[in-house]
């Protein structure tokens, strides 16, 4: 351990105080959906892109805009639609009739939050190309290589692929988010807050109240969360029961699963339970942490056979059965 | 020489009145099948069979209706013509063949058959007529490689007889289990983990606070699983506390356990966080806990968690 529990406490409790303040500035635009604030928190924290998917009508955009609204970083929206090029997300070579080269022209790729709107709108060669410079962190155009600014944060919403005019994300590329997060619908109480706010002549506004320099010192802490060997092994017997659930006491998922979680499932889960451990201002991390964050981890991460699917079996069934098998340490 | 001829024109003359005489006698018909008992899932063979002497061209037979049956339906039918000869004379049989399908269990049977015939010599006609025949339908047999009738529902009774021995097998076996425990009383598990929390010596100068941490948090768990229904070795620790908030463990109880399970999370997973003062005060709140459930009589909510 490079620093003892308690400077790592000290340090979270210094870095961390932006999040209240992120939590506030939000709720004032944002009501209830505190599960996908802390979600996408988690994400900024942990350097890891998240898949909202949901219904239309949920926020999911807002929730996005409103998010960085409040830090202080440069923000683009893309809608995909079916017509748009890998051109028009990662830039393209332009004729400069001037000195007559051709000029690389940066697309709206090279921001610190990017809002792919809709991911699942546009064909699979445009998602590839959003999809890959997430992973590579940097765009190539023409001979030139560019690396995207830090803090990069790609945060994509789609709808339900039983939608009509829609492309499902292809398996390789979905799982390069960290996390997909399933949003459900506000309950009573709040469907009714959201009336009387969204109804008002004045819409609320957040502030910028967060910079991007807390966000990059915030992560830095993150990595420093202590993960115990423990910890670490029950994240590894969490994702290979999704490889070998036999060999877990799980037989009946055996015929289910047509592939598990990849080696990224490990490494993801081990960030976002640091990330979730920061935000529960604790130097280190606990079973619940894993298990916290496990569902939005592994759900886009197994594929189910079509017994499964015949029996209307899901990914986050499968998820939820290894999650209570495992033995937590 | 007349007298040597004679004898040899007698026997001449005996032998072609007997050819004539036999030339001259009428055809038979007759009507068989090739069994009296047919299973619903066979067929019958009917013959009828003109046989008379002589050539094949000698009589003309007219062509006559399919023989009329009660439960059985015709599926195929044939004639062949032969001729034999014996001691020379020729015999001219015809044989008219019908298969037989039965259509249903019971008797069947096949009506008379009208044949009618013309002498080509002296074109003179004749009826001849077969009698009623009667063949019984049986049960059908099994058909080659097929499952006896009885097996399914033979196999049927033999898997509700086979499930019936398994929960007969299966409630012995957990009463046989549970025995000794009922006879020990309601205190057997927490006699059980005292023994496991007492091999952690707290005047070890070397103990170590994590692994002793372990034990405590596992007994721990598994007391308040069998007493207090409390999630099993999958939840985690707000799981658990969670779990106990609708359960029948007295709040002040559920306090020290809450504090006994976060300290050991914090030993188990911060790399060393907790006190061994902190791990002194869980072991002995974890004793006291044990000790005091085993002289408790446990109510009707601790029974039903064990089971």
């Amino acid at each position: 351990m490079e620093l003892d529990i308690k400077q790592i406490n000290a340090l979270i409790e210094k870095e961390s105080e932006f999040v209240e303040k992120i939590t506030a500035e939000v709720a004032k635009v944002i009501v209830g959906q505190k599960y996908m604030i802390e979600r996408l928190l988690i994400g900024l924290l942990a350097d890891g892109h998240i898949l909202l998917e949901g219904v239309p009508g949920l926020a999911k955009t807002m929730a996005v805009k409103t998010l960085s609204s409040v830090i202080k970083t440069r923000f683009q929206r893309i809608q995909f639609t079916p017509d748009l090029l890998p051109a028009d997300i990662i830039g393209t070579m332009i004729y400069d009739q001037h000195d007559g080269k051709f000029r690389p022209k940066q697309g709206p790729i090279f921001a610190n939050l990017i809002l792919a709107d809709e991911i699942n709108r546009s064909p699979a060669k445009v998602q590839s190309a959003l999809l890959e410079a997430m992973q590579e962190r940097q765009v190539t155009l023409g001979d030139s290589t560019f690396a995207l600014p830090a803090p990069f944060l790609v945060l994509a919403t789609q709808n339900p692929i039983e939608q009509e005019g829609t492309y499902p994300l292809p398996e390789a590329q979905v799982d390069r988010f960290m996390l997909k997060v399933s949003i459900g619908y506000p309950d009573r109480g709040e469907e009714l807050e959201i009336m009387r706010r969204m109804t008002r002549q004045q819409l609320p506004a957040a502030e910028t109240v967060v910079t991007p320099q807390q966000i990059v010192n915030a992560r830095k802490v993150v990595h420093q969360v202590y993960i115990d060997p423990k910890i670490e092994n029950y994240i590894v017997d969490i994702v290979f029961a999704t490889r070998e659930p036999a060999a877990c006491g799980l037989e009946e998922l055996k015929e289910l699963i047509a592939f598990g979680a990849s080696p990224r499932a490990s490494i993801y889960l081990s960030l976002a339970a640091r990330a979730h451990a920061f935000l529960r201002r604790r130097g280190y991390v606990t079973p619940e942490d894993v298990r916290s964050i496990g569902m939005d981890v592994l759900r886009h991460r197994i594929i189910v056979t079509y017994e499964a699917e015949a029996e209307e079996i899901s990914a986050e069934d499968i998820v939820r059965k290894v999650l209570n098998k495992i033995e937590v340490p | 020489m007349s007298a040597r001829f004679c004898p040899w024109v007698v026997l001449g003359s005996l032998l072609w009145i007997h050819t004539t005489l036999s030339q001259e006698s009428e055809i038979r018909l007759s009507a068989s099948v090739d069994r009296t008992e047919v299973p619903l899932n066979r067929t019958v063979e009917l013959t009828l069979r003109l046989t008379w002497s002589g050539e094949p061209d000698r009589y003309q037979i007219h062509p006559f209706d399919n023989p009329i049956t009660q439960n059985f339906e015709i599926v195929a039918n044939a004639s062949s013509n032969r001729v034999t000869a014996e001691g020379g004379l020729k015999t001219s049989i015809t044989d008219y063949l019908f298969t037989l399908e039965p259509s249903s269990l019971g008797m069947g049977y096949i009506e008379g058959v009208i044949v009618t015939y013309s002498d080509l010599s002296t074109s003179e006609s004749f009826r001849l007529t077969t009698n009623r025949i009667a063949v019984k339908v049986i049960d059908p047999v099994p058909e080659p490689g097929s499952r006896p009738r009885w097996l399914p529902g033979l196999g049927g009774v033999l898997l509700i007889f086979g499930i019936g021995l398994g929960l007969y097998l299966f409630r012995r076996r957990s009463k046989i289990r549970s025995a000794p425990a009922d006879a020990a009383g309601p205190a057997k598990i927490e006699q059980l983990l005292l023994e496991q929390l007492r091999t952690v010596d707290l005047d070890d100068p070397n103990l170590d606070v994590t692994a002793g941490f372990d034990v405590v948090s596992k007994i721990t768990r598994r007391f308040l699983t069998a007493r207090y229904g409390a999630p099993g070795p999958g939840a985690t620790t707000a799981q658990v506390i969670e779990a106990l908030k609708g359960s029948a463990l007295p709040p002040r109880l559920a306090t020290e356990v809450e504090e006994i399970l976060r300290n050991a999370d914090l030993s188990k997973f911060s790399g060393g966080g907790a006190e061994c003062s902190d791990f002194q005060r869980a072991w002995t709140l974890v004793e006291a806990m044990l000790e005091k459930s085993m002289r408790d009589e446990p109510g009707p909510d601790n029974t039903d968690s064990q089971q």
